[in-house]
């Protein structure tokens, strides 16, 4: 048995408070980008750590816990670039998606090397590859 | 119809992504609260949910507005492209006072925000303690139920796990039904595990066993 049909009534006066009250975190665009890169950064740091938990599983070579922050720097360039520009519309799914569809394990292979040869004279020459 | 019935549905679906939430959620939960005949408001993040589509809070606001300030009961997607959408559609479901069900997909995103978490803390804390005396039902969608808000998780009637492998997910729902915690990781696709206390009505959720979707 199912209850009775509900129509409900909401006051306009209701409607205008919530249209007329502009909440503290969207009053300008400066905090909004600000927030919305911590929102990136932090969406792609969990994203990243799904993806080395995954490849670790898979038994393929992911990144150590050293390399963490660099691979979450490089996952933000390329998030921020992908990205439209509300950042809330979007899934982790999605920056995940968006983040590997750029770093492959080609880049990571790239960027390591790119470290290496940072690295001062007098360090190891070999190369990963 | 039971007392049970009556009373107000806050439930909360999880799991890792393409396992089944929003499937489970269309197919079989949107259907019993439809039943209870009252507006059935889904925050549709990503286009998922079947009903009259409504483009953001403004969206919702011209529908009811067009219709003398009245919402009948139905179902109604707004697409919130934007999280003023989410909180200005939370807060008029929180100050209209009437009975309405809601569905937020994609929960643990609105929690990861720390500005965004301070006002959903107010509206949504609202809506879950008080919800109550005005037949508020809400329904929430996760991929990350540790990531919720305790008040949230601590006010769930049942919960609805596809699988799970994060580990603090797992430990969450280790602490809610250890039983739980050891079958979900373990749930193949389409599989889920209901804990908690469903109401009348939801035949698909046998509680504390694994269920399988039909369709």
């Amino acid at each position: 048995m199912t209850d009775k049909k509900k129509t409900i009534h909401i006051p306009e006066s209701v409607i205008k408070d919530i249209e007329n009250e502009t909440p503290a975190n969207y009053t300008t665009d400066a905090p909004k980008a600000e927030k919305e890169r911590e929102l990136i950064i932090k969406s792609v740091s969990v994203a990243l750590d799904n993806v080395n938990d995954l490849l670790k599983k898979k038994g393929l070579p992911g990144w150590d816990e050293d390399e963490t922050d660099s691979i979450t720097k490089l996952g933000v360039i390329v998030a921020e670039k992908h990205l439209p520009d509300d950042i809330f519309t979007h899934t982790p799914e999605i920056i995940l998606a968006l983040t590997l569809s750029s770093i492959t394990v080609e880049n990571i292979s790239a960027y390591r090397e790119l470290q290496t040869a940072k690295k001062p004279a007098g360090g190891e020459n070999d190369s990963e590859k | 119809m039971t007392a049970k019935n009556k009373q107000r549905i806050f439930g909360i679906v999880c799991g890792m992504s393409g396992k089944g939430k929003t499937h489970f959620i269309t197919e079989y939960l949107i259907p019993e609260l439809l039943k209870r005949q009252k507006p059935v408001i889904a925050l549709d993040l990503m286009d998922e949910y079947p009903g009259a589509p409504l483009q953001g809070f403004s969206g919702l606001v011209e529908h009811i507005r067009k219709n003398d300030n009245r919402l009948d009961s139905g179902m109604y997607a707004v697409k919130t492209k934007s999280s003023k959408d989410t909180i200005n559609t939370l807060r008029l479901i929180r100050a209209a006072e009437q009975p309405v069900s809601v569905i937020i997909e994609e929960a643990h995103i609105l929690f990861s925000d720390p500005d965004i978490k301070k006002q959903l803390k107010n509206t949504l804390q609202e809506i879950t303690l008080y919800g109550r005396h005005y037949e508020i039902d809400c329904i929430l969608s996760s991929q990350r139920p540790n990531l919720l808000s305790t008040t949230m998780r601590s006010q769930a009637q049942f919960f609805v796990s596809f699988r799970q492998e994060e580990r603090a997910d797992l430990d969450y729902l280790a602490v809610r039904s250890p039983l739980a915690a050891e079958k979900i990781a373990t749930l193949a696709k389409k599989e889920f595990f209901t804990f908690g206390d469903p109401p009348d009505g939801f035949s698909e959720m046998k509680t504390d066993k694994i269920n399988q979707l039909k369709k």
